[in-house]
This record gives structure tokens, C-alpha cells and sequence, in this order.
């Protein structure tokens, strides 16, 4: 009997040794966070980009390997033709052509329909679209589809410049077949849609628009019906555990080798979510994982890692530099922070060179500008402050503060009230974020600044703190943007209620800049108009940019990946098995 | 019996109705605006323009009712309008709120808000010329404050503004805001009937109907159940194991009292009772997923459940990932093993040195006839008691357990939808929670009654 129990358990472990799977045919691949829906137009976000990107296709798309933009879906990108008569005279045109062999995962062809009803979803007034309806308004004039060729459309335009095409491509296509089985929106042009009076008498007579558009932003289609022209489709989602995509059958692409996006050498990607960077290093280390990216890892701890045997004979390491940086958010309208010379000095206050070494192991790129370095119009004349405490103290003291009272903090009298220089930082959590105000924490008591540092999520200090300009300051992470907008985030509209000028920034030279920029439309204008108006932020410490950090990428030996500074860093579908 | 029943019964519902209002007040009383989260987390994008925004905010505010009262009635100062729940945008309703509340006049406030107002319009303060009066009348524009209103308007030079009408009226109307009256007043009733939040979201429970969650859109309902799967499953596995050899381990410690084995059972008991869960589960994540301590230890797969068989039914995905399962059941059945074990023998053990024990003895009755006939069954009462008593554990799930293994349990859901302030689900759960807990104890209690009907006599 007893002889029979120890059999037992034994064949019991032995069942349960896992069978760590090596096949090639599968990449496995960390998602630091569940996507919750997969919409680009609703749900843009980076998790939830991650994953569609692989999915659903746009017109075209950065090279991830040249960063130049390219062709995806249509044959060439166009160039603009200027029209010479007609009502469209003097406007620009840009034909474009859909791969004759683009087809939807039903096998039915992409067509320009497609791309129209895509522009009519954005156009939707009962879709809250409106940053995507402020550009595209602007650009486009009209769509024409051809009538002898269903793949072929004219995009009319009153701007013909690169930014603007890289918008006209920029949007991922929707098959009017799966988000639109009913056909609600072919019974509506462009026009129609954009007339604000016309829409709320179309709702109240035909009330099938305002049912698309809440049936659009229903969960069915953000995550059951999940399709687009890319090389894989969505299999299976569970929430918090996994996200399984499978490479379509006789794939259209594989007729296009040298375009990136098109290939897809794992028959499956599988997206394993693990939110914790400890619990990923642990799978890692069974070999469970073939690519994970440690987003809170610190720097020191990655080089560890690349030390540790076990990781090392599995894992190559990469670090590439993403589209983004990390700031300190201030508010220029708080009693401490509205003299210039008191922002310039806590800028001098924090030691960023030292954060790239401790965070980053040394790899980061200073930044001085919200504008990023691969833009044309990014300003190259703003010089990068070093670290520099007695600066800091002559600023502090030339702004009125000093020791008066001999507590080690420095003050002054305002309103007649003595007031000391204690300031809030507002920080999440997260190791980055921690790290940063410890950084800045440190500098400032240098100088006599106190600080005082409150932890709380996000979620609190964006509503209790940035909203209501009750802070300070506080870390945040900025991505750039392909095409920036200044105007959210500087133009003084913006400050207070749900406007996004968390930096309660005014000044009327700058909105002047800003509100010329969503008017003009020639190129050399715009540029210089970017390039004051980063010279203005940037002369005001409006914000305290810090530097672009880096992806810290262990991808398995079994596989060669293609590594880029498009997000998330890498692009799984063109990781090659290594036989 | 039956008198007895029905009265547990409606004991049971005002419990249920006492935790419903609570949680509605929870909610109701966030510092998070829900229509603002709701937009931020749902709509995609928020609309930057203030017209769009409103709109957007008034549609969705519609939908989660918040444009009717909060309750069937209100008790108010008499100088408090009855349809400030018409307001339908969060900032202004709350500004308006604190400014009748500091001035009590109505009219006073709603002027001073208009004019405030006035203030935002494009090209409003284009005729001023000092920059910094400029500046504190735009901060005066838009501040929702009225003690940072005061210091604003106390720091206004007002020898910059004089030929500006608008701008004076606005001082005069902050400062008929703020003349104070300490008149007492009474307070009133309003009665606003059935059509209030609060009947909307009972109503919304008993129907079903508890609405869509902000983080992926689906229906809080679909949410539970897909998580209760996993959870039961877990712990009804536990559950019958850990009863099981509870109940074995008891009877074999009775049997095997003040031997040297026993000894040792007990004291490895006493020692796993006493290892917290998350310590015990943390460590077996450690040694015995990977092969950092030797490829001996690499026996189960990581946390989480298997991802190729996804597309398979629920009781095949749990068959198939018994192997993820197995060391999150050890965690839960090694404490309740060492409880139940120890409760049992201690039972065991009382009945054993019963005067009935001793007269059946003196009978001569068979050791083994004495054990499964009289021992077991008396001795099987606290069993019940535990086991009943564990019912709305199995519901709830094992927090810190389905976190580390990462099992889309109940407990894992109600943690993420805690960290986002999902409160459709978290309000689910607890009353879901509560529900089957109420339940169970209602169960017990009639049980009791039936088993002994002393009870329901007292």
C-alpha cells in the first residue's frame, strides 16, 4: 500500500513537469499590461498598439529599421498633383492604389470603401474623435473613389506637405464588413457627417447613427471583433493572462518580402501578460518567455542580469531608444515655482546625468526640447543645463528666497506672511518615478528647497492635483508624436478644468505662436513657428525635460529579432527562427 | 419553523439592503468624478474643446443617471434650491454647491458664477493692458475656490480696472458673495419620488443589470462569472480535498494519540498553520517553477494558466491546466488541513471520554464498529459547522493566492478593479459576496433549527 502511495505522487510530479515549449513556431511575449480593448481609434494606447499592430494595417508606415516612411497597404506613396481647374482648382490631389491582392482575413478585398468609412468613423460625431476630427478636417477636402477601379481613391487637399500624407496613411483600416454589417454608414457622405446641425437632425430622424456609434464603442468591438489586413488575427483573449494571435493561412503578404510588417515568421504570437517586471525575470529564468521588455528594471539590475548564467545562455540583451522622454511636470502658477529663476533652478537642481547612469546603466539621451531631435522643425539651440548647485542658489536668492530664519530652508516674506520653500512632489509608485523625485529631493535640499514627497497613483494626482493645479511637481513620461501638437498641452485655453496645460503655463506670446500654427499651413512658416515656440518653453523652464530613456529588450537565443526605436522596441513578426 | 425561517429571511434582506447602501454611498462619494473616469478610460480620446466636452459629458452622465437626485429624498437648508442635481457637469454643480453654502443666496452665487463665466469668453480681458492684473483675472476666471477666490481678488490691484464695467460687477457681485449671514435656518424636506440614482441602482441589482465596466467594456455581470469559474474551481477542489483529509488526518491522530508519529504529525501541522499563505505560496513560485536551485526543483510551470487551450470548454481548460493549479491548491489546503485536522481531534477526542463511550466499551463493542458509528458521527457536528461556515469563502476567492499565481479568480478581479476604481464590478462583488454569505449563514441557521429545533424555539 504504502509502496503504491509513493508511486503515485511520483508519477504525480512527473505529470507535472511542465512542457517548457521551444517551438520555433511560437513567440511568447511579454505584455506588461492587459490591453482591456483593442480599438485604435477609441484605444490607442501602447499595450493595446502592441498587439494590433500585427492586426490591423494602415495605408503606410515608418520603416522600423530606416524610421523612413513607407508603403504598407498601397502600391507607392503618392505624390501631390496640383489641380489647375475645376472647384478644385489650385488644391492638391493624392492617388492612391491598394495592393491589388490586400484582402481582409474572410479573403474579400481591401478596398477604398474601406478607407472612406474609416475617415466617416472619425468624422462620427457620436464618437468622441475629436483630436483625430481637428486634423483631418484640416487636410482633407475630399475623397473620391474611382468608379472602374474599387481599390483606387483621390484624397483632395488644400495641403500638400510630408506631415500631411503621414497622416493620410496614419490611420489603421477598418473593414466596413465586420464594424459595420449593417452598411449604417454608406447612407452618409463626408459632408454629411460634418455638418454639426444636419448630424443632431439625423439622429433625432434616423436614430441607426447614434446606434452605430454606441455599438461601435461597445466591448464586442474592442474584443471580439478585432480585424484588419495584417498578417495575424486574434484567436484568443483572456483578460489578465493572455492574448494569442495566429498567422492567417496563404497570408496576401507573403507576395511583398521587403516589407517589414508583411512578414510573419511565428506561426502564433503569443502576448503572455505579467505585469510584474520580478515575476517576468522568473519566467525568464524557467525559460518561459522568448521576448520581454523590464520596464521598471533599473539600469544596475539589467546589467546584473546579464551576468546571471541561467538568463545569459538564454537571452540576448538589447536596449533600444524609444520615441519618448521623462519630465518634470511643474506648475508655473504655484507660489514657489512663478518666477522663472526658481524653475531655471531646480533644473540646475537635478543631477540627470547621474538618473541615465543609475536608471538606465548609462544609456539615455538628454533632452532639451518637448519636440523630438528626428523632427524637422525640432530647435537645436537649446543648451542642456548642467548640474550645478551654486548656480541653483544664486538663482534661488536673485528670486527673493533666503535663509532669513536660519532653519536650513529657505524663505520669503509674500503678502506679509513668511513663507518657507517647501514644496510638493507628487510621485506614483513605480521605481522610475520614485527614483526621479529621490533625484530631485536630494539636489533641491542642497540649495535649501525642501521637499516634500506624496505617493499616491496617478489616478488621484491627475484628477486632486494636476486638474486643479494643487501641486507642484511631479515625474511624467512624454511620448513624441510624429506629428506634434503643441496646442493641447501649452496654449493657455487649456489650463484648468479638463484641459490638458497641466503646467498652467500662460503666455501670450506663445498662445499667439500656437494659435498661428493651427491656422497656417506652409511648411517654413510652421517650422519657424515650432522652433519659437519650442525657444519659448524652453527659456521659461516652462518644463523640466529630463531624458529619453531606454528599453531594456532580452529576446531568446532562438530566435533573430529585428530590434527598432518604434515601440515597444522590437517587431515580433519579423523575429526569425534560428534553426 | 417556518415563522422561524421567514423571519431569518427578512433579517437576511435588511442585511443585504444595508450592505447595497453602502456600497452605493461608497460610490456615490468618491473623490473621482465616475462620468469624467468613465470618458477618460472608455471614449478613447476626451474631446479638448470645452462645447465637445460638454456634450460628451452630459451623454455620458445621462447614461449613468447622474443627472437625477441621489436619493428618494433630501433634507436641505431652506435656502438650498431642490434641482442643483440638474447641474449635470461635476465642477460646475459642486462650485455652486460651496458658493450657496458660504453665501446662502442663490442669486448671489449664480450671479457670481455667471459673471465668472463672462470672464472665459474669447477676448474678455484683450482691453486690459497690465500683464499681471491680466494674469490674476484669467487664475480668477477659472478658479472653483472660494478661499483661493478671496486671495486672488485681494491681490487685485483694482487702480488697473476701473473703466471696466464687467470686471468691477464681478468684484462687487464676489463681494455680495461673501458678506456671510448667520441667520438660522430650518431645514426642508424634498421628495423626489422613485426616479433617484439610488433606486435606479437597486433596481439595476435585482435585474441584473449592474452596468459596464470602465475598463474593457464588458457587462460587470459576464466579469464575475468568468472570474467565479477559476475561483470555484480552485476551492471546491481544495475544499473537498482539504475536508477530506481533515477529516482522515483527525480520526488517524485519535486513533494514534501519544504515539511518537503523531507527535510528529502534529507538530509539522502546527508548523504549516502557523506559515503565512503568501510566504508559503512566494516561496513555491520560487523553487519549484524554474531551475535556479537545480533542475530537480523545475517541477510545475510558471503562475498563470495556459494559453493554448484557450479555445477549449471551462472544464476542459481546468482538466488541462490541473498542473498551474496544483501548487495554488496546496497553499490553500495546507492551513486549512492543519485547522481542520486539529478541530477535528479535539472533537474526537471529547466525544471519546463521553459517559456513553465508556458504557458502549463496557458492552464490549468492537473498536472499529465504535469509531464509524458512534465517534464519527457525533464528532462530524463542528464538521458541518466548518464547512458551512467556509461556503462564502469559496465565492470569495483567495486574494493573495490568485494574485501570486496570477488565476483570473474573484479575488484577482476584485484587486484589479480596486486599483482602477472599477466600481460597477467592485460594487458586483461585494454584493455578490455579500449575497452568498448571507446565504450560507441563513442556511446554517435553518439547518440548526432543523437538526435541534431548540434553537428556533429561543
Amino acid at each position: 500500500m504504502r509502496r503504491l502511495i509513493y508511486l503515485l505522487v511520483l508519477s504525480f510530479l512527473v505529470s507535472c513537469n511542465p512542457e517548457k515549449d521551444y517551438s520555433v513556431e511560437r513567440l511568447i511575449v511579454r505584455l506588461a499590461k492587459d490591453p482591456d480593448r483593442i480599438n485604435p481609434l477609441l484605444h490607442g494606447t501602447s499595450s493595446s498598439r502592441e498587439v494590433y499592430q500585427y492586426v490591423m494595417f494602415m495605408l503606410g508606415e515608418q520603416n522600423p529599421i530606416t524610421m523612413e516612411y513607407e508603403p504598407l497597404l498601397v502600391k507607392e506613396l503618392p505624390e501631390p498633383i496640383l489641380i489647375t481647374e475645376g472647384i478644385n482648382a489650385e488644391k492638391y490631389s493624392y492617388e492612391f492604389e491598394i495592393l491589388p491582392d490586400a484582402v481582409w482575413s474572410d479573403g474579400s478585398p481591401v478596398t477604398a470603401e474601406d478607407y472612406l468609412f474609416t475617415i466617416k468613423l472619425i468624422y462620427h460625431k457620436g464618437l468622441n474623435l475629436s483630436g483625430y476630427k481637428t486634423i483631418y478636417k484640416k487636410i482633407i477636402d475630399s475623397i473620391s473613389i474611382n468608379n472602374n477601379d474599387p481599390k483606387k481613391f483621390t484624397v483632395v487637399t488644400s495641403m500638400p506637405d510630408q506631415d500631411n500624407l503621414i497622416f493620410l496613411c496614419g490611420v489603421e483600416l477598418y473593414p466596413i464588413k465586420f464594424y459595420d454589417p449593417n452598411n449604417v454608414m454608406a447612407g452618409y457622405s463626408l459632408e454629411d457627417l460634418l455638418d454639426e446641425s444636419l448630424y443632431e437632425d439625423q439622429v433625432e430622424s434616423d436614430p441607426s447613427l447614434a446606434e452605430f456609434a454606441s455599438q461601435f464603442q461597445e466591448a464586442k468591438y474592442s474584443r471580439e471583433v478585432v480585424e484588419g489586413a495584417g498578417p495575424y488575427k486574434l484567436t484568443a483573449w483572456e483578460s489578465d493572462q493572455f492574448i494569442r494571435l495566429e498567422r492567417k493561412e496563404n497570408y496576401w503578404g507573403n507576395n511583398y518580402p521587403d516589407r517589414i510588417p508583411l512578414q510573419a515568421y511565428p506561426k502564433e504570437i503569443i502576448f503572455q501578460i505579467v505585469e510584474d517586471d520580478v515575476v517576468a525575470i522568473n519566467q525568464l529564468s524557467a525559460g518561459e518567455m522568448d521576448v520581454a521588455t523590464l520596464q521598471s528594471t533599473t539600469g544596475e539590475r539589467f546589467l546584473e542580469l546579464k551576468d546571471d548564467e541561467i538568463i545569459s545562455s538564454k537571452y540576448d540583451f538589447y536596449t533600444p531608444q524609444l520615441e519618448r522622454y521623462l519630465y518634470l511636470q511643474l506648475n508655473n502658477e504655484s507660489p514657489f515655482l512663478s518666477d522663472k529663476r526658481v524653475r531655471k533652478a531646480m533644473a540646475h537642481l537635478i543631477n540627470v546625468d547621474r538618473l541615465i547612469e543609475v536608471i538606465e546603466g548609462g544609456v539615455g539621451t538628454r533632452v532639451s526640447s518637448v519636440i523630438s531631435e528626428r523632427r524637422s522643425y525640432y530647435n537645436s539651440g537649446l543648451d542642456l543645463l548642467d548640474y550645478n548647485i551654486e548656480a541653483a542658489k544664486t538663482l534661488i536668492a536673485e528670486a527673493g528666497w533666503s535663509d532669513s530664519n536660519g532653519n536650513g530652508t529657505v524663505d520669503k516674506m509674500i503678502n506679509g506672511e513668511l513663507m518657507e520653500m517647501q514644496m510638493r512632489l507628487h510621485t506614483s509608485s513605480s521605481a522610475l518615478s520614485q527614483r526621479v523625485s529621490l533625484a530631485m529631493k536630494e539636489g533641491a535640499q542642497q540649495a535649501g528647497v525642501g521637499i516634500e514627497l506624496i505617493t499616491q497613483s496617478f489616478r488621484i494626482t491627475k484628477p486632486q492635483n494636476l486638474e486643479t493645479g494643487d501641486f507642484e511637481m511631479t515625474p511624467m513620461m512624454a511620448t513624441f508624436s510624429p506629428i506634434e501638437n503643441l496646442y493641447h498641452q501649452w496654449h493657455s485655453s487649456q489650463i484648468g478644468g479638463k484641459g490638458q496645460n497641466y503646467a498652467r503655463f500662460s503666455k501670450p506670446e506663445l498662445d499667439k505662436i500656437l494659435e498661428e500654427l493651427e491656422e497656417i499651413k506652409e511648411e517654413t512658416k510652421r517650422n519657424e513657428l515650432f522652433h519659437s515656440a519650442q525657444r519659448v518653453i524652453y527659456d521659461e523652464y516652462a518644463r523640466l525635460t529630463l531624458y529619453a530613456p531606454v528599453e531594456k529588450i532580452l529576446v531568446s537565443k532562438n530566435f533573430d529579432p529585428l530590434i527598432t526605436s518604434r515601440r515597444p522596441g522590437y517587431i515580433a513578426n519579423a523575429f526569425k527562427p534560428i534553426e | 419553523m417556518y415563522n422561524y425561517a421567514f423571519k431569518k429571511l427578512v433579517h437576511s434582506l435588511i442585511v443585504l439592503l444595508s450592505v447595497i447602501s453602502a456600497v452605493y454611498l461608497f460610490q456615490s462619494y468618491s473623490v473621482i468624478d465616475p462620468v469624467d473616469d468613465f470618458m477618460s478610460s472608455s471614449f478613447g480620446e476626451r474631446p479638448v474643446h470645452k462645447k465637445d466636452f460638454e456634450k460628451a459629458y452630459t451623454k455620458e452622465a445621462i447614461r449613468q443617471n447622474k443627472h437625477l437626485p441621489k436619493f428618494y429624498f433630501d433634507i436641505i437648508p431652506s435656502y438650498f434650491p431642490d434641482t442643483l442635481h440638474k447641474i449635470i457637469l461635476h465642477d460646475e454643480r459642486s462650485f455652486l454647491t460651496q458658493a450657496i453654502r458660504y453665501s446662502k443666496c442663490i442669486e448671489c452665487s449664480t450671479d457670481f458664477i455667471q459673471r465668472q463665466k463672462g470672464l472665459q469668453e474669447v477676448g474678455a480681458l484683450d482691453s486690459l493692458v497690465n500683464i499681471e492684473t491680466k494674469s490674476i483675472l484669467s487664475k480668477i476666471s477659472r478658479e472653483k475656490d472660494l478661499n483661493k477666490l478671496a486671495y486672488l481678488f485681494s491681490s487685485l490691484k483694482t487702480g488697473n480696472i476701473h473703466d471696466i464695467p464687467a470686471i468691477n460687477e464681478l468684484i462687487e457681485s464676489f463681494e455680495k458673495l461673501s458678506q456671510v449671514k448667520n441667520s438660522f435656518t430650518f431645514p426642508k424636506l424634498v421628495i423626489h419620488g422613485f426616479k433617484n440614482q439610488f433606486h435606479l441602482f437597486v433596481t439595476g441589482i435585482f435585474t441584473g443589470k449592474m452596468g459596464i465596466s470602465k475598463a474593457d467594456g464588458r457587462t460587470a455581470n459576464s466579469k464575475i462569472i468568468k472570474a467565479l469559474k477559476w475561483t470555484l474551481s480552485l476551492n471546491v477542489i481544495s475544499f473537498i480535498i482539504a475536508g477530506g483529509l481533515g477529516l482522515f488526518l483527525g480520526l488517524w491522530s485519535i486513533k494514534n494519540d501519544d504515539t511518537k508519529k503523531e507527535k510528529y504529525a502534529s507538530s509539522a501541522m502546527f508548523f504549516v498553520y502557523t506559515m503565512p499563505v503568501f510566504w508559503t505560496a512566494t516561496l513555491m513560485v520560487v523553487f519549484f517553477t524554474t531551475d535556479r536551485y537545480g533542475a530537480w526543483t523545475n517541477i510545475f510551470p510558471s503562475t498563470g494558466i495556459k494559453y493554448w487551450y484557450a479555445d477549449k470548454s471551462v472544464s476542459e481548460q481546468i482538466l488541462l491546466n490541473f498542473s498551474q493549479l496544483t501548487l495554488p491548491i496546496i497553499c490553500i489546503i495546507l492551513p486549512s488541513l492543519a485547522y481542520m485536522s486539529r478541530i477535528m481531534k479535539s472533537k474526537f477526542s471529547e466525544v471519546l471520554s463521553s459517559d456513553f463511550i465508556t458504557a458502549l466499551k463496557a458492552k464490549g463493542i468492537s473498536q472499529k464498529r465504535m469509531y464509524n458509528k458512534h465517534v464519527l458521527k457525533n464528532g462530524m457536528i463542528p464538521y458541518i459547522t466548518i464547512l458551512t461556515g467556509s461556503l462564502p469563502g469559496l465565492f470569495a476567492g483567495s486574494l493573495v493566492i490568485e494574485i501570486i499565481f496570477s488565476i483570473p479568480g474573484i479575488g484577482k478581479l476584485l484587486f484589479d478593479s480596486i486599483y482602477i476604481s472599477d466600481w460597477t464590478v467592485i460594487s458586483g462583488l461585494v454584493i455578490m459576496m455579500s449575497v452568498v454569505t448571507i446565504l450560507a449563514y441563513l442556511l446554517a441557521d435553518i439547518l440548526y433549527s432543523w437538526v435541534n429545533p431548540k434553537i428556533a424555539l429561543e
